[in-house]
This record gives structure tokens, C-alpha cells and sequence, in this order.
């Protein structure tokens, strides 16, 4: 990524875009985790 | 590149929606796809972040600015006008008014904290040529013999011999302290000349580095307090650093809110023309600054105008002197009987009455501390001396102050008597005061009317409602946002750029709460 070029303002909500699609990630993460744990049960 | 980003992350969304989870195999195979896909963007913001925070490292690695040399050079021209002014004697200027006052409400204090009084008063004694001794303290044989140990154990104060000696003296004589205090009370008379000879040559030696005397103070204090406003607002890491360490919040600065609030404190008054707006602004604050002060310390400019007012027998100090005196001669006799008759074991028969003289003299101290306010209010006042004038007067006179403040909460203690006294000296000594400077002790007037009629001649349209304690507050505090937008501008200091700071500085707070 070359991050020089870009202005600062668009930097930041670069940085906000990845990072809501992160804790997107991590949810559905989280629920897939989950239901392998529930299937290891049953 | 925010474009960018939104396309590839809206095409890994879809990925992910079709990767099937229906069974353990596909859900291992969905968790592998997705950590990979995590590390991928978290290697992405880590390297925004870094160069974010690389970007605002100038404003982030901003350090308070103390103007240490400032405050170090105002605290001591206020020292040296304390010192030379002509309102108060050695007795205050040597602050041995501060100490005995503590030292005589001895009942209220720690042991310890008396004794350190104790040492502190000595030594004021020592540094004017007059070295105490045991021997000097003979109010009783009590005293004296608490203050033979106190010479001996006076390097240590903390080690707890001087609690133990006082202790087994305490029951023999719970005046102890009383005495001492009233002791060092008639050595302080008996030496007063050298005290003020002291003072005069103190000052000689003071005033003798400034070219025009005491003037030269308050001219020079003046100009430094000036010279420090403007640099606290002209100094360019100082305002940015008032807005990283979130002492001023960006958001109050738009262009639109600081319209609003010069259209409520200004209207179209000065419509084009920013820098008359700028002056009066500044002046504005200062007066409110100078009226918030005055309401604060209107009880005590009430109360050495009402004592201006009330007649004084003029040579009621001396009689009470006359009369301390001749109780001391009779407690001097006393003593000498009540020497032949010491005994652990006997009470001795002439403490009763050596305790009576005691408490005579005590009485006509008490009488002293009263009367010697209202008498230097007599003596240095008159109809046109000015509420500066009066104000500074009780400024050099920690006993009044002290007493207003126990009166008001008995509770206080000397660390906030002390923060009050700093105060009020620095209120008196502001040089942007105005009305205090011109006011008399003798007009009763309405300030604040004074006050809007003073400003609606100069265009700004002040109300009553804004001199309430709280508006007052508010007014003050939109006041200086005007000042330092203003100042913002001169210092090409860009609101966008403060917006930016403080959304990385978010950023950045939200990452180490993450942590």
C-alpha cells in the first residue's frame, strides 16, 4: 500500500472502513467458532 | 484508495457468504479462509496506523509549556512589594503575623505542626540579629522549661522527645503553648526597633536594583504579567498543545459557532472591522475577570469600610501595651515567689493567680489582634483611597484574611488560607483591573450597572443577567473562544488540521483501550 499519497483525511476513514470490516470478521468468526463447539457437544 | 478498499472488502463479503459452513469439515475450512483474511487486513490498518500517528507525531509530541521563568520572576516582585510597601510593619512583612496567629490557635493544631511554628518564628528572630534562648522564655517555669528542651531537640522536631516532654509538662500546665506564644509576643515588642531596622535595610538593599524604587516594581510586575498573557496566547505550541491535551475542544472553534457568539456578545457592532472586535473583547474579559473577583471579596470591602467608618479611640493600642506591660512586671514577681516553692509533688499555691495574670494578658492581646486592623484601616485610609488600596491593605494582613476565612468555614485549613491570600494578592496586583483601581472606599455604587453602562458606549450590549455567577462563568469562557479563534487565525493555525489530530488521537485512544 503506498500510504504517502493519500491524504489524511481519507487515511482515517480508510483506517475506520477496515477496521468495521474487521469486527465484521471477528463476529462472524466468532459464530462459526461457536457452532463448531455446539456440534462437538452434540 | 478508500474506493479501493471498499471494492476488494465487498468482494471478500461475497466470498465469505458463498464459503459453505453446513458441516465441520467446511466450518475448519470457512475459520482457516477466514483468520487468513484477518491477518491480511490487520497488517493493512496496523500500516495505516503507524502512518497516521507518524503524521501527527508534531502536534502528538507537543510538551506543556510551564513559563516557569515567568511565575518564578512575578513570585518575586510580588515578594519584594510586599516587602516595601508602606502599609504594613516588620511584624507582617516578616511574616511573623502568619505564625503567631497559628501558633495561637495551638489548641486546633498537632503538637508537631506547633513546634514547627515555633522553629519558624526563631528563626525570623535569628535572621534579624537576635538569637533566642531558653533563658529569653520565662513567662512561667513551665514554659521555660518546655523551651529548654525545644533548644535542645530543635533539629528534631519528628524524633518524639519533644512530645514526651510535653506531654509530662502538659499536666502540670495546659497553658503551655499560650505562654510561649505570649512570650515571644513581648520579645517581639522588646526588639521591635531591630526588626525595623531590618526591614529598612532589607529594603535599601531591594530597592536599590531597581532604578525608580517601588514604582519600578509594580511597573515591572505589571509588564510581565502583560508580556505573559500574550505569550500564553501569541506562542504557537502553547495553543496547539491547548488543543492536543484537550484543554480547548476543536469542535467550539467552526467558523459558525464563533459567529453566534459574537452576535450575541456584539451584534453587528463591528461588523469589518476584527481587530477593534478582538481589543474590545479582550477588554471585556478583563472587566468581567475584575467583577467576578470583586463579588468574591465584596463581603471584606463591605467590612474595612464599615471599620473606616467606625470611630477608633486613637490611643486605644497603647493602652492595651500600658497594660501588658504592668501584668507583665506583676507576672515577673509572681514567678520569683512561685521559684522558691517548685515542687513535683506540691501544687504550687501561686499558680492559680500566675495563671489569672496569664489570662489578663491574653485577654489584652486578644484586644490587640482586634483593634490593630481596624487601626491600621484608620491610619492609612482615607475617603478617596481606593478599593486597590484597601484590598492590598488586607493583603499584607494575614490575620483579617485568616479570620474571614475560619469565620466563613470553620473547617478551612491554612493550606486553603494560604491558596485564598495568593489570590486575593494576585487579584490586587492584576494589571488589568480598572475598576478597583478607581472605585473608592467611600462610593457604595452598583458596580455592574457601572459596569453595562461602560460597555454600551463602546458598542456592546451587556446585561444585567450576565453578571449572574453563572452566565458570568459562561460569558467569560465564550469570550476567550472568540480571543483564540482570532488567535488561531494570526498563528495560520488551521481548524481542519485540529479536527484531524483529534480524530487520530481517538483512533489511537480506542486502539489502547482494545489492548
Amino acid at each position: 500500500m503506498d500510504l504517502e499519497t493519500v491524504n489524511t483525511d481519507e487515511l482515517i476513514e480508510c483506517y475506520q472502513v477496515i477496521n468495521d470490516y474487521l469486527k465484521e470478521l471477528e463476529t462472524k468468526k466468532k459464530e462459526v467458532e461457536k457452532s463448531v463447539e455446539n456440534e462437538g457437544k452434540n | 484508495m478508500k474506493e479501493r478498499i471498499e471494492k476488494e472488502i465487498a468482494l471478500s463479503r461475497e466470498v465469505f457468504q458463498s464459503l459453505p459452513t453446513n458441516n465441520l469439515k467446511n466450518q475448519t475450512k470457512f475459520l482457516n479462509e477466514i483468520e487468513r483474511e484477518i491477518a491480511t487486513y490487520q497488517e493493512k490498518v496496523n500500516m495505516i496506523y503507524t502512518e497516521l500517528v507518524n503524521r501527527e507525531k508534531p502536534y502528538l509530541s507537543l510538551q506543556p509549556q510551564s513559563f516557569q521563568e515567568y511565575h518564578d520572576a512575578l513570585m518575586q516582585l510580588s515578594k519584594a512589594l510586599s516587602y516595601t510597601n508602606n502599609l504594613a510593619t516588620a511584624y507582617e512583612k516578616l511574616r511573623l503575623d502568619k505564625n503567631m496567629y497559628q501558633l495561637s490557635r495551638y489548641k486546633m493544631n498537632r503538637l508537631n505542626d506547633n513546634n514547627h511554628v515555633l522553629k519558624r518564628v526563631i528563626s525570623v528572630f535569628n535572621k534579624v540579629g537576635i538569637s533566642l534562648q531558653a533563658s529569653d522564655f520565662n513567662y512561667t517555669k513551665f514554659s521555660h522549661q518546655y523551651m529548654e528542651s525545644f533548644f535542645s531537640y530543635q533539629n528534631y522536631i519528628n524524633s518524639g522527645t519533644l512530645e514526651k516532654v510535653f506531654e509530662e509538662l502538659y499536666w502540670k500546665d495546659p497553658y503551655l503553648i499560650l505562654e510561649i506564644e505570649l512570650n515571644l509576643r513581648h520579645l517581639y515588642l522588646k526588639h521591635k526597633k531591630k526588626f525595623e531596622q531590618y526591614i529598612t535595610r532589607t529594603n535599601a538593599e531591594m530597592l536599590s536594583r531597581f532604578q525608580h524604587g517601588e514604582k519600578s516594581l509594580i511597573d515591572d510586575y505589571s509588564y510581565l504579567c502583560h508580556k505573559l498573557e500574550m505569550e500564553k496566547l501569541g506562542k504557537k505550541e502553547h495553543l496547539l498543545y491547548c488543543f492536543v491535551s484537550g484543554a480547548y475542544n476543536v469542535d467550539d472553534y467552526t467558523e459558525e459557532k464563533i459567529k453566534n457568539l459574537i452576535n450575541t456578545y456584539f451584534g453587528n457592532s463591528f461588523e469589518g472591522k476584527e481587530s477593534e472586535l478582538e481589543n474590545v473583547a479582550f477588554k471585556l474579559l478583563h472587566s468581567l475577570e475584575e467583577y467576578e473577583n470583586y463579588q468574591k471579596y465584596e463581603a471584606l470591602i463591605a467590612k474595612i469600610r464599615s471599620l473606616y467608618k467606625e470611630d477608633l479611640d486613637r490611643n486605644v493600642l497603647q493602652k492595651h501595651f500600658k497594660k501588658i506591660k504592668e501584668l507583665e512586671k506583676k507576672l515577673t514577681k509572681l514567678n520569683k515567689k512561685s521559684r522558691g516553692t517548685f515542687s513535683k509533688t506540691k501544687v504550687d499555691k501561686i499558680t492559680p493567680e500566675i495563671n489569672q495574670v496569664i489570662s489578663e494578658i491574653e485577654a489584652q492581646y486578644h484586644e490587640v489582634d482586634q483593634v490593630m486592623f481596624h487601626y491600621t484601616v484608620k491610619e492609612h485610609m482615607k475617603d478617596n483611597s481606593t478599593i486597590f488600596k484597601s484590598l492590598l491593605l488586607v493583603s499584607q494582613y494575614y490575620a483579617f484574611l485568616a479570620d474571614m476565612c475560619f469565620e466563613k468555614d470553620p473547617q478551612t485549613t491554612y493550606e486553603k488560607v494560604d491558596e485564598e491570600h495568593q489570590n486575593l494578592y494576585q487579584f490586587v496586583l492584576n494589571p488589568n483591573n480598572t475598576m478597583i483601581n478607581n472605585l473608592t472606599i467611600s462610593e457604595e455604587g452598583n458596580v455592574a450597572s457601572m459596569l453595562i453602562s461602560n460597555y454600551r458606549l463602546l458598542g456592546v450590549d451587556l446585561k444585567e443577567d450576565m453578571l449572574a455567577t453563572e452566565q458570568l462563568k459562561q460569558c467569560k469562557t465564550d469570550l476567550k473562544k472568540i480571543i483564540i479563534y482570532y488567535q488561531l487565525q494570526k498563528l495560520h493555525i488551521s481548524i481542519d488540521d485540529l479536527i484531524r489530530v483529534k480524530k487520530v488521537q481517538k483512533i489511537m485512544e480506542k486502539k489502547e483501550i482494545a489492548r
